[in-house]
C-alpha cells in the first residue's frame, strides 16, 4: 500500500508539473488531505464546498478506487471506478483539470 | 412518526477532521462486512428531534465510560440524502430509519444496500460528507 500511495502521489506531482508548464494557475487547488482508515485503506481527498475528489488505496490493490462527486451547483456529478487497469496519469490529469476549472 | 429535517453523526476522534476544518469522507464509510441479514448495512446516527439532541450526542459514552465522540458531531440535512439517493449512479442504494434504543431515543441508522461495491460505497460516503451542513467541535 505504501508503494501504491507513493505512486499515486508521484503521479499527482507529475500532473501538477504538466499544468504548471502550461502556465495554469494552480493556487486554487485545495490541499490534498490524507487519512489512514480503520478498514485498512488510505484515503486521499481534495475537498471544496462544491466537490470532493478522492482516491482510496486498499490493502487489496484490486479494490483501490477513485471518486468525484459534486454539489447541485456543479451539476450533481457522481463518478467512481477502480484504479486497476486505469491509466492513472490520464485520470489524474482529468481530475486536476476539473479542480482547476471549478475551484 | 415522521423524521426530522436533520441527523447527527458523531466524530470519534480528530483523525476524521482535515486541516481545512472539514470531515474526511471516511466518517461515513459503511462496514461492508456487517450485512444485517435484510440486505442492508447500517451506520448509526441520531435524529435531531429537538435542541437537546446535539448535546445528548456529545455526551454519549462507551461501555467503559469513555466519551464516544471525542471531537464533536456533524449535522446533515435528511433531504440531501434523498437527493443523493436519486442520482443515477446511486439510486436506491441508500435509505434511513429510526431505531430507538433503550438508552437513546434519538437513535437511527443510515442504510446502504449490502450489494454496493466498495468504490460506490466510498463515493456515497464522500457524497454524504459533501452534504454536511455544520461541524460542531468539542471545546478544548
Amino acid at each position: 500500500m505504501a508503494s501504491a500511495s507513493t505512486r499515486l502521489l508521484l503521479t499527482i506531482q507529475t500532473a501538477l508539473f504538466i499544468y504548471r508548464q502550461s502556465a495554469v494557475d494552480l493556487s486554487c487547488i485545495p490541499r490534498l488531505s490524507a487519512s489512514t482508515v480503520d478498514d485498512g485503506s488510505i484515503l486521499f481527498e481534495w475537498i471544496s464546498a462544491d466537490y470532493r475528489i478522492g482516491f482510496s488505496i486498499e490493502p487489496d490493490p484490486r479494490e483501490s478506487s477513485w471518486f468525484l462527486i459534486t454539489s447541485e451547483n456543479l451539476g450533481s456529478v457522481s463518478a467512481s471506478g477502480f484504479l486497476q487497469g486505469v491509466d492513472l496519469n490520464r485520470l489524474t490529469i482529468w481530475l486536476l483539470g476539473f479542480i482547476v476549472a471549478y475551484s | 412518526m415522521s423524521l426530522p429535517s436533520n441527523f447527527i453523526r458523531g466524530i470519534p476522534n480528530a483523525t476524521f477532521l482535515n486541516e481545512g476544518g472539514s470531515v474526511g469522507a471516511h466518517l461515513f464509510y459503511f462496514d461492508l462486512t456487517s450485512d444485517r441479514d435484510d440486505g442492508w448495512i447500517e451506520q448509526s446516527i441520531n435524529w435531531e428531534d429537538d435542541d437537546s439532541t446535539i448535546e445528548f450526542t456529545m455526551q454519549q459514552r462507551k461501555s467503559d465510560g469513555e466519551l464516544q465522540f471525542k471531537t464533536g458531531v456533524v449535522v446533515v440535512p435528511k433531504d440531501e440524502i434523498e437527493k443523493l439517493n436519486s442520482r443515477p449512479t446511486i439510486k436506491g442504494l441508500l435509505s434511513f430509519e429510526r431505531r430507538e434504543l433503550i438508552d437513546n431515543p434519538y437513535h437511527g441508522n443510515l442504510l446502504l444496500r449490502s450489494i454496493t461495491s466498495r468504490p460506490t460505497m466510498k463515493l456515497i460516503a464522500a457524497g454524504i460528507a459533501l452534504a454536511v451542513e455544520r461541524i460542531i467541535q468539542r471545546a478544548e
